[in-house]
């Protein structure tokens, strides 16, 4: 894990809608300033995209939410077994660690995502052009969910971003991947066109 | 006054055979529906290991192009695909008509990729060549508890006819699959892969035009695959190990998935950081990899990501000393699972790395 380097809030705000969750410091908050400034992001990213601005109405409810999920106690999560010190596996009980309020506010952050991204949608909803016009050539990554399996784990869809995580899918496809698709003929050109 | 039945044609047939010619349309269509659905119904029957073979001979028995066009999640890429049989080997050609130009070629297990832009030329070897590779019969028997075959209708793809079929999990540990098959030469025209519950596409690989009327020199196939003058030529080559040297096993295989190698580049002794161990699973249709490595330095703090990517999870474990990655064509939860069972090992197994 890298160490975090201390960055503005509306840096980290900026970052938030880079996927950059995993580096939100433990110490940092949203504030009144920092939702006024999401707000304004949405919109320049709105005016950016040529899409229309989300109901004021709808926003406020994002708000609502947010602020609801951030007085609310975290709830008890199970935590996956994880690889312990000296190679050992150790099952990690539901106590409090030292980075939950990473994992808080991973959480916050997912519900802030979810919902500003359904608000984009049904504010777009009324403009198929718009709709047509903000989608990308390459699924950007964006966070969808904490799926109540994986509850302690960020599930993001799209490209990983990660050129590391990306050699391994490639490899995944090279040898020994989709062998669904080897009952396809074109299965190897479906690994060929989706490596990068 | 004529008699009204002086105006009859002279040829008109008698009420009867009238009747009779009416009927001749309806029952020629129903006697094909029958026939089809008949077909159908003998094919869907099949065994599933059979079925599935069948569909895998079907290719090598026609030379085909076409466009592919592939789905995943909201990215779409394309390729023309050109396949043809020299000898007893499949040999084919992909133009990738999406990103960075590039044409892959396969002949047997060998594989070469050009990226003219770069002047790149790369050599390495492939495994997901056949239907279970690496399989032994066994397995695949057990593959039917996993899935059911059945068959949905007739379509239209392409501009072909097909017939549908599924195959769906009786877990939710894999996707379930549509397919169209060709109704003339029993090539897969279109495949989707469907969540659990079948109700949502995850990733759909269709050809939107096939030509199976066409004669492709395999020859010409071949001497392109040479390296072009001037390109940098790179040779990715590797070497079946067995995790037991590190370790690492797998004993626990509840849920039909069964190991079909591991590997490492050629010359690696052991996993090591940013060049892990690759493991396969395979429960017949759906596979995934495990790659594992030794960390750098200890985690400070252990974290869980995943990507998802149509039907494509990767799940990443960080922790202690070591980095799990697990990528497979699975639900998430199939993933975890294996990563679980694998850390268990992991607890009674320390890996003892070769000097």
């Amino acid at each position: 894990m890298t160490k975090k380097t201390h960055k503005p809030n509306r840096e980290w705000l900026s970052a938030l809608h880079d996927d950059a969750l995993e580096q939100w410091p433990v110490d940092e908050d949203f504030d009144d300033a920092a939702l006024e400034q999401w707000r304004m992001q949405m919109g320049v990213r709105a005016a950016l995209r040529n899409e229309s601005l989300p109901d004021p109405a709808q926003t406020e409810r994002l708000f609502q939410a947010l602020h609801r999920v951030q007085h609310e106690e975290p709830v008890a999560r199970r935590r996956t077994a994880i690889v312990g010190g000296e190679g050992l596996t150790q099952p990690v009980p539901p106590a409090v660690a030292a980075n939950d309020a990473r994992y808080a506010w991973s959480w916050v952050a997912a519900v802030v995502l979810g919902v500003g991204s359904w608000v984009l949608w049904v504010g777009d909803a009324s403009n198929p052009d718009a709709m047509v016009a903000q989608r990308p050539e390459v699924a950007p990554t964006a966070l969808i969910a904490s799926t109540p399996l994986a509850q302690d784990v960020l599930v993001v869809e799209g490209v990983a971003r990660d050129p590391r995580v990306d050699a391994l899918i490639d490899r995944h496809r090279q040898w020994g991947g989709w062998s669904a698709g080897a009952a396809f003929p074109a299965s190897y050109a479906r690994n060929v066109a989706l490596e990068r | 006054m004529p008699s009204l039945d002086l105006m009859k044609p002279k040829h008109q047939p008698s009420g009867l055979r009238r009747r009779l010619s009416g009927l001749i349309g309806p029952v020629a269509i129903a006697g094909l529906l029958l026939f089809g659905s008949g077909l159908r119904a003998q094919e869907a029957s099949m065994p599933l290991t059979d079925w599935l073979h069948e569909v895998q001979q079907a290719p090598l028995r026609h030379t085909y192009q076409g466009t592919l066009v592939i789905h995943v999640g909201s990215q779409v890429v394309s390729a023309r695909v050109t396949h043809a049989m020299k000898g007893d080997l499949a040999v084919e050609r992909v133009d990738v008509l999406s990103g960075e130009p590039r044409t892959s070629f396969r002949y047997g297990d060998q594989v070469i990729t050009i990226w003219p832009d770069s002047k790149r030329w790369v050599s390495e070897e492939r495994q997901d060549l056949g239907l279970f590779s690496g399989l032994s019969s066994s397995p695949l028997q057990s593959m039917t508890q996993y899935y059911n075959l059945r068959g949905v209708g007739a379509d239209r793809m392409a501009g072909r006819d097909a017939r549908v079929f599924e195959i769906l999990p009786t877990d939710d540990l894999r996707w379930g699959y549509r397919i169209w098959r060709d109704a003339q030469t029993g090539l897969v025209l279109k495949m989707q892969t469907l969540s659990v519950d079948a109700e949502r596409v995850l990733e759909q690989s269709v050809f939107s035009e096939l030509n199976t009327e066409i004669n492709i020199d395999a020859d010409a196939i071949v001497q392109a695959m040479k390296p072009p003058a001037g390109f940098v030529t790179d040779i990715h080559e590797v070497q079946t190990v067995d995790p037991a040297d590190w370790g690492l096993q797998l004993h626990a295989q509840p849920w039909g998935f069964y190991p079909t190698g591991a590997q490492l580049r050629k010359g690696q002794r052991q996993p090591l950081p940013q060049r892990p161990l690759q493991w396969a699973f395979s429960d017949g249709l759906a596979s995934v990899s495990v790659f594992y490595e030794p960390a750098e330095a200890p985690f400070n703090e252990s974290v869980a990501r995943a990507i998802r990517q149509g039907a494509t999870h990767t799940l990443v474990r960080e922790g202690g000393a070591a980095r799990l990655t697990l990528v497979g064509e699975v639900p998430l939860r199939t993933l975890q699972r294996m990563a679980d069972a694998f850390n268990l090992e992991l607890q009674e197994n320390v890996p003892n790395l070769k000097k």
